[in-house]
Formats: structure tokens, C-alpha cells, sequence
């Protein structure tokens, strides 16, 4: 795997983390029972 | 049944609109034209031509079913010719990839979600305080309505009016229809410009992150305007990139229409229009500066041509074309629409609209906050833009670079000095720094991003993580989709009335029913409370305590007699004061009718408890209530009269 392709799978993966933490509050209060 | 017969009348009638723009154009016999893309060009010079012919219906009083009836036959009927044509060369159905077989079902999930969401009565605030409120007026009417209020009255409406439209023939099921029509329209020109650079997986997957970003779920289905403007936005960048890239004058003036459909339906238009004209000028390129005046002359008197109708509409009723940001300079046809000083109480309602400071540096952090961050001024959280945009930068600079040398004469170029200009202007200028102001720009943003990012992912090796990241983008998108369908679809499940669904959407929407009930067309009811502007069938009057000037809301500007005396000028006999639970109101409105009921002037004449709705989408009013109350009000009291008109 290049460089190039580790860094894409960590941008990626940090982007979706980054944007999901702020939704916490919500996906915690949907899941609750 | 009529619903679904006039949105299909009136699909065919913008698509067949703009198909004879682009036939005229000279545009629409480029036999490298797929049928999605003529399809996606027909529906945005559609919508907009669409508007401005039903501008001139209204303009005369005929906003009516048979007139509406017969323009929209014959607009179906002129673009037959060009689809004949067009359809003949539709490619027969190849073989489908698994990945492109993924994608429609999940374009077929996302259209099932999007109907159940499109035949429900319409709660969102915005589109029942005006969107929807205004076009139910005009199609009540037959006519053009003016509603003397800033921001949200005296504005362009270009698509309020296709609302109006098919509202005459259809009802009200068929304006929430049309909206999901025409959110998917701009999904549809999105798909079939990508399919110039991008394969039918790639764009499609590109459409569908567009259709599903939350900002785009939660406005196509309410009467919002942004995403349907996307339209305009993403036609009027192509179309000019192609004019500058030898495509020639027919692209200049599809631009400058659509740039003026653009102004037609938003004032933020007025802004895109300048920075595509200023692009035009601007763009580094071998083209010569005279031809690009010649075509910057072009795309004005287009852009003016197609936007110039509200503007007029504006001037007419007002004197300023724009109010009322030109009030204190133009004679203004009466004065106490907008009085000299107002315009410094006025910008008070700006307050809850900014939250960062006004620098450079913010402007750059901006997409970044709004997508990781957001303060709750961007309403950005639940409604913001998705991780899409901000995921493709890395891959789209490596894909600039990669074709650095082809980058200037591309006909997507154009888009990042238009995009630029408009978000800097719009920045430091521009009153709110909502996220909303900027959606129309995202499928721009999306194709240009999308494909530079997609070349960049094949020649660095990095396609696997740009496709899972696609990939979870939309299932997360879609989740949170699910999540805001879910009280719809639970609509059509358990058969829920149209009456029971408002009641546990919006705030007071049982008050208004009374109102409806209990008031004739004769008496006319002054409020507070916007979102119930739709839902009222009497006459009303939005008490707006910063957009309004016709019963002067500024502290200590007006007695309880000025008050009154402004109430007796405008016809209102009633009043409908909603105050937190069994409270009264503090507002100007309110503690108005309280004086005049301790005066002997105003009787409350029904008092009742409504659910305080703090979210449509979770379905909840966090238990607590809110107190209504109708009050008749005598504005012609004696113990008024000595101080009224003082």
C-alpha cells in the first residue's frame, strides 16, 4: 500500500469520525430504549 | 389523483419549456447532448421560464385553472419536436453492473423516503411563514400578492410562483409534490453534466450524496428555495464555462437566464449573477478581452431579461426594487412601509444569524466549522452540508495538480473564481452565516470537487478509500434520511389526519384551526406567530417585531392608542396572543391588547392550552405548552379615541 493510499484512508476515515461526533447527543437519544 | 395529474402537467410543461430554450439556443441539436443531460438543461431553463411566464398570468389577474391549464399544455407540446429527436437516440439498456444495480436501488430507496415526505402536509417553518403562505395567497387570488414585509414578503419569487401554479390545479399535495420534483431535478442536471467527465456509477453516486445531504432532505420536500436555485446555479456555471471554451453565444445567454432566474427567486442572486459576469471578465485564458465584453453584454441583458420581473414588481408597489435595502435613498411610494431610522432597529433580526467574526481567516475556516463544528447560528448540525465536501479536497488538489496544465481551459474552471467571489462577498457582506445561503453552490462544488477528485484518486492510487468514502457517506446520509422520514412514512402508516399531523408538527396550529373556525373573511387577525401564516384561512397580519414597519414595533415609538390606531389602518379586528404556559406575552403585540383589555377595549374570547413543538423530526414538544389566546380587539374604542392618530 503507497503513501499516498494510507493518508487517503486516514483523511477519509478522520473526515466520517469528525463529523459524526457531533451528532452524538442525537444518535445516543434515537438509540435509547 | 389531481395532485399527481399537475405535477406531471407540470413537469412536462418545464421540461418541454426549457427543451424549446434550448432548441432555440441552438443548444438542444448538439448530438453529443445525452438525454439525461438535455433532460437535467430542460428542467432548470423549464423551472425558471416556467415562473416568469406564470409572473405575467398573475400579472394580469389569470392565475386561474384554465389559463394555468392551457400555458402548460402548450409549453408541454413545444418541446415535443425536440424530445422526439432527443429520444431517438436514447442508448439501448446495457448490461448493469452490480455497483450500478447497488446504486438505483438505493436511488429507488431515497425516492420512496422522498414521497412519503412529499405527499404529507407541509410543517416546515419557513415554508408555511411565507414560501407556501405566499403562494397560497396568490393561487387564492389569481393575482400577485405584495406583502410589505422585509426579507421574507417583498421579495423575489419566481419559485413561490411555480408553487402558486400548480397549486391552482392540484391543491396543496400538489405544491409539496412539485417541491420533491423539483429537488430532483437538480439530481437529475448534476448526473447528466458528470456523465461528461465521470462514469454512470461515479455520477450517480455523485447524485445521489447531493440528493441525500441533510440540508438538501430537509429543504426539498418544504418550500425552501435553495435547492431547487442549485439549479440555476449549476446550469449557469456549466453553460458559461462552455460559452468560454468555444461553445459560443448560445451558451452566453442560457448562462445569463439562468442567472436570472437565479435573482428571480432569491436577492442572493443579484450576487451570483455578478460573480459569474465578474468570472467571465476575471478568468485567466486566451480569450480575447473584447470578446469577452461582447459576451459579458450577452449574459447581462439575459440575466435582466429573466430576473428583472420582481425587482419591477418591488418598485412598483414600494419604490425601491429591492427592499428595503434602497429605502433611505429612494423616494419611497409611502413612507410608512419603511420610515426613515427603521433600518437600524430592522437589523436587530441579524443578531441570531452570525456567530463568527467577520475575518479572513474565518472565511477559510468556514467550510470547516460548518461541517465539523457548527455554532448553532450556521444551523448547520442536523441540517448542514455533510462530510462530503471537505472528504474530496485532499483528493481534488492532487487531481488539480496531476492536470494542472488543462485546469484553465476546462469548462468547470470557471466555477472556483464564481464560487470565491460569492462566498467572500456574501461573507463579510452578507447579514446571516447560515449554512442554507450556500447549498445552491454545493452541486457545483460537488462536480467540479468530484470529478478533479476522482482524478486525482486513479493517478495517486488512492480510488479504493475515495469509493468507501462515497460509500459511507451516503449509507450515513441515508440514516439520518431514515431518521427524518420516519414520522412521515409513520403518517401514511397509521393513516393520520391532515389536522392531527399539523398539530404535532407546529406550534399553535390548533389555535389557528379555532381561528378558522370561529372568524370570517370580514375580520382580519393580527399574530405573532409565523409559521401559522399558512394554515390561516381569514385574513391576517404578521406582527413581525424587525421586518415590518406598518405597526411600528420599536420600543417606545407607539402608545397602546398608536398601536391600536395602526391595527384600525390596517382592518384588524382580532388578535391571537400565544405566551409561554399560562403566561401573557411581553411583546409589543401583546402587551398592547393587554392595556386595551384593562382599557375596556379588548376581550378575550377564547383561551386554550398547544403543545410547544421544539422538533418536527423527533417528534417531541419536550412536555412543555404554550398558552393561546383570541382577543377581540375594539380599535374604535372611546377610551382610544382622544389619542388615536396622535
Amino acid at each position: 500500500m503507497s503513501v499516498a493510499n494510507v493518508l487517503a484512508w486516514l483523511w477519509v476515515i478522520g473526515v466520517v469520525a469528525g463529523w459524526l461526533i457531533q451528532f452524538r447527543p442525537l444518535i445516543e437519544g434515537i438509540l435509547a430504549p | 389523483m389531481m395532485a399527481v395529474v399537475a405535477v406531471l402537467l407540470f413537469s412536462l410543461a418545464g421540461l418541454g419549456c426549457g427543451g424549446a430554450v434550448l432548441d432555440l439556443l441552438g443548444l438542444g441539436r448538439n448530438r453529443n447532448m445525452a438525454v439525461a443531460e438535455r433532460l437535467g438543461w430542460s428542467a432548470a431553463l423549464g423551472l425558471g421560464g416556467l415562473g416568469w411566464l406564470l409572473f405575467i398570468l398573475a400579472a394580469i389577474s389569470r392565475l386561474r385553472p384554465l389559463p394555468v391549464l392551457l400555458l402548460v399544455v402548450i409549453l408541454a407540446t413545444a418541446g415535443y419536436p425536440g424530445w422526439r429527436r432527443s429520444l431517438a437516440t436514447l442508448p439501448k439498456p446495457a448490461n448493469l453492473s452490480w455497483l450500478m444495480m447497488a446504486l438505483l436501488a438505493t436511488a429507488a430507496l431515497v425516492a420512496v423516503l422522498a414521497m412519503a415526505e412529499a405527499v404529507a402536509p407541509p410543517t416546515d417553518g419557513d415554508s408555511l411563514a411565507y414560501h407556501f403562505a405566499l403562494a397560497r395567497q396568490m393561487a387564492d387570488t389569481g393575482a400577485l400578492v405584495f406583502v410589505p414585509r422585509a426579507i421574507d414578503g417583498a421579495v423575489p419569487l419566481l419559485l413561490q410562483i411555480t408553487y402558486a401554479g400548480v397549486r391552482v390545479l392540484g391543491g396543496e399535495m400538489a405544491m409539496t409534490l412539485w417541491c420533491t420534483v423539483t429537488a430532483w431535478a437538480s439530481a437529475l442536471l448534476l448526473y447528466g453534466l458528470a456523465r461528461r467527465w465521470l462514469s454512470s456509477a461515479w455520477s450517480l453516486a455523485l447524485a445521489l450524496v447531493w440528493l441525500s445531504i441533510p440540508a438538501v432532505v430537509y429543504g426539498a420536500n418544504s418550500g425552501q428555495v435553495e435547492v431547487r436555485i442549485a439549479l440555476f446555479v449549476l446550469a449557469g456555471t456549466v453553460a458559461l464555462g462552455r460559452a468560454m471554451t468555444g461553445g459560443g453565444m448560445g451558451w452566453v445567454i442560457a448562462a445569463g437566464l439562468a442567472a436570472g432566474f437565479f435573482m428571480a427567486s432569491k436577492y442572493t442572486g443579484l450576487l451570483f449573477a455578478f460573480a459569474l459576469g465578474a468570472s467571465l471578465l476575471l478568468m485567466p485564458g486566451k480569450m480575447p478581452l473584447m470578446a469577452r465584453l461582447r459576451f459579458a453584454v450577452v449574459f447581462s441583458v439575459a440575466a435582466l431579461v429573466a430576473g428583472v420581473q420582481w425587482y419591477g414588481w418591488n418598485w412598483f408597489n414600494t419604490g425601491d426594487p429591492v427592499f428595503p435595502m434602497l429605502a433611505r435613498w429612494l423616494p419611497m411610494r409611502d413612507p410608512a412601509l419603511w420610515p426613515p431610522g427603521f433600518e437600524s432597529w430592522s437589523v436587530g433580526w441579524t443578531e441570531g444569524e452570525t456567530a463568527v467574526p467577520r475575518t479572513l481567516a474565518w472565511l477559510m475556516a468556514y467550510p470547516l466549522a460548518a461541517t465539523f463544528a457548527p455554532p448553532p447560528q450556521f444551523e448547520a448540525g442536523r441540517v448542514g452540508w455533510g462530510p462530503l465536501v471537505i472528504m474530496l479536497i485532499p483528493f481534488a488538489l492532487a487531481g488539480l495538480w496531476h492536470r494542472r496544465a488543462r485546469v484553465v481551459g476546462h469548462p468547470l474552471a470557471i466555477a472556483l473564481p464564481m464560487l470565491v467571489l460569492f462566498a467572500a462577498i456574501w461573507f463579510f457582506a452578507g447579514p446571516s452565516q447560515r449554512v442554507r445561503h450556500y447549498v445552491p453552490f454545493l452541486p457545483v462544488v460537488l462536480l467540479a470537487g468530484g470529478i478533479a477528485a476522482h482524478r486525482g484518486a486513479v493517478h495517486f492510487g488512492a480510488t479504493r478509500p475515495l469509493t468507501a468514502g462515497f460509500a459511507v457517506v451516503l449509507v450515513l446520509q441515508l440514516a439520518g434520511e431514515a431518521v427524518y422520514a420516519k414520522r412521515y412514512v409513520t403518517r401514511l402508516a397509521g393513516g393520520q389526519s391532515r389536522e392531527e399531523f399539523l398539530r404535532r408538527s407546529i406550534s399553535a396550529a390548533d389555535a389557528a384551526a379555532w381561528v378558522n373556525a370561529h372568524l370570517g373573511s370580514e375580520e382580519r387577525v393580527v399574530h405573532e406567530i409565523r409559521q401559522i401564516n399558512y394554515l390561516l384561512d381569514v385574513p391576517y397580519y404578521l406582527f413581525h417585531s424587525y421586518q415590518q414597519a406598518l405597526i411600528d414595533p420599536r420600543p417606545g415609538m407607539l402608545d397602546t392608542a398608536g398601536v391600536a390606531a395602526a391595527m384600525a389602518r390596517l382592518g384588524i379586528t382580532h388578535a391571537l396572543e400565544v405566551a409561554p404556559n399560562s403566561t401573557h406575552s411581553n411583546s409589543v403585540m401583546g402587551s398592547t391588547v393587554q392595556a386595551m383589555g384593562v382599557m375596556g377595549c379588548a376581550r378575550v374570547i377564547h383561551e386554550q392550552v398547544t403543545p410547544d413543538i421544539t422538533s418536527r423530526t423527533l417528534d417531541h414538544s419536550g412536555g412543555s405548552t404554550l398558552t393561546a389566546r383570541v382577543w377581540a380587539l375594539d380599535t374604535g374604542c372611546p377610551a382610544l379615541t382622544p389619542r388615536v392618530g396622535r
